[in-house]
């Protein structure tokens, strides 16, 4: 099994155009206004709006499908224990001990649109972006720059590794290993042969990569780094961070001043 | 920081994130999956010191969430996976078994309990629903035990582990 951790799908949309630090804040703004606001309506307005901003960015249907698939159930999980557990109100429906009532429904349901909503924004940052990109915009941000370069070259090692797991996999089965007949705990003791392998090949790895940024002189002290790919911050950029901060600021003004959001059902 | 550290975490991000991703173990007991993931960050912690392996384990398991789907969860899983490193790394690095054991406990309680206090609390599930989950999260790090086993068979093979996040020393002869 092998998971691709190169998100990036190519395409010109004005959302691939817009400046990576700028989508940085759009998920942050996005992911603290979805936590605090518990209101339906809210939700679902935004479950709307970043569908369409995904359609706007060209986001092929299968990839959207992909995410619904992987957090559907854990949404319907939320859903129902939270509906069963904290009843609120008059119950519209009650059998046995359970009591389901239409605001304790409405809370369930908040819960699971707060899931896919949270995982749609993150996504709607990860699939317009390159590596590249992204780890040169946190550079500008202010990360140091080794630590990009640390994230950069995960990044390029985990291919690698899944390769590397795969091949020392399959020479121990071709020995004889048998992983399939266990589950649980005992798989896991019984690959170990496998990881110890894996890990040490991969700490040899390790060893070259080391040697090899030294010997480009990497870490040298007083020298003027420069970068291949460059990042413009041009007027569409400046405005859209001037929209996100003004959305930010005004939500959380109406939240806390005004109790904006905070019911499940009433807006107020 | 010196490049061998550079390439030292690079490497620990990558590792844990395959671990997490790439490898479903399946549970007989409810039919579903969980990952060997904890083994890595565990093992990591303990050769190379809170520093790599919270960074490891942090950055590595919130990119195996990114690449699984789970993205609303992804930061959580920083913090969670970040913490079971730190802590495993500083009660264990350089130390006997006993306090490795104990790093393993320490950090895998740790994780569970970010999990438990994110869920219930920030991401308002409730603690019916963050509880719900918490039976997971604990055997997902109790898988974390032969963590201490693959330390020890990966440092009898391969002893040169213990001077590999510093810089190399030379001496004239």
């Amino acid at each position: 099994m092998s998971v691709s951790v190169n998100f990036y799908l190519p395409g010109g949309s004005w959302l691939h155009r817009t400046d990576p630090r700028v989508k940085l804040l759009f998920v942050a703004t996005t992911l603290f206004l979805l936590i605090l606001f518990q209101n339906l309506w809210l939700m679902l307005g935004a479950l709307l709006l970043l569908l369409a901003l995904h359609w706007s960015a060209g986001t092929p249907p299968s990839k959207l499908g992909f995410i619904l698939k992987t957090l559907l159930p854990v949404g319907l999980l939320m859903m129902i224990l939270r509906t069963i557990f904290y009843p609120e109100g008059d119950p519209i429906l009650s059998f046995w001990v359970v009591e389901i009532t239409k605001i304790g429904l409405a809370q369930g349901t908040v819960l699971a649109l707060r899931i896919l909503t949270m995982a749609l924004a993150v996504f709607a940052w990860l699939y317009t972006t390159s590596q590249a990109d992204l780890v040169q915009s946190m550079v500008r941000l202010g990360l140091r720059h080794e630590w990009g370069l640390v994230l950069a070259l995960a990044l390029r090692y985990i291919p690698t590794f899944q390769g590397t797991f795969t091949l020392i996999s399959e020479a121990q089965q071709a020995r004889g290993l048998n992983i399939q007949q266990h589950t649980g705990f005992k798989r896991v003791r019984v690959m170990m042969p496998i990881f110890v392998a894996m890990i040490i090949s991969s700490l040899r790895d390790s060893g070259q990569l080391a040697t090899a940024l030294e010997a480009r002189g990497y870490g040298k002290p007083h020298v003027t780094r420069t970068t291949l790919v460059q990042l413009h911050f041009r007027r569409w950029d400046y405005g859209m961070t001037g929209l996100l901060l003004l959305l930010l600021i005004s939500f959380t003004y109406l939240r806390f001043r005004y109790g904006f959001g905070e019911q499940p059902l009433a807006l107020f | 920081m010196t490049v061998q550290r550079i390439a030292l975490m690079a490497v620990g991000i990558a590792i844990v994130a395959v671990l997490v991703s790439s490898i479903p173990v399946p549970i007989a007991a409810t039919g579903g999956f969980t990952h060997p993931g904890a083994i890595a960050e565990i093992f990591i912690a303990l050769a190379f010191g809170p520093i790599v392996g919270g960074v490891s384990a942090a950055v590595g398991a919130a990119i195996a969430d990114l690449a699984l789907g789970y993205g609303s969860f992804a930061p959580l899983t920083f913090l969670a996976h970040g913490s079971l490193g730190v802590i495993a790394g500083l009660i264990g690095w350089k130390k006997g078994s006993n306090a490795h054991f104990l790093a393993w406990i320490a950090g895998g309680l740790s994780l569970a309990a970010v999990y438990f206090l994110g869920e219930a609390t920030i991401y308002g599930f409730g603690f019916a629903g963050a509880a719900a989950e918490l039976p997971f999260n604990l055997f997902q790090v109790g898988l974390g035990l032969l963590g201490l086993l693959l330390f020890q068979l990966v440092r009898r093979a391969f002893p040169q582990i213990d001077q590999l996040g510093e810089a190399p020393k030379f001496e004239e002869l």
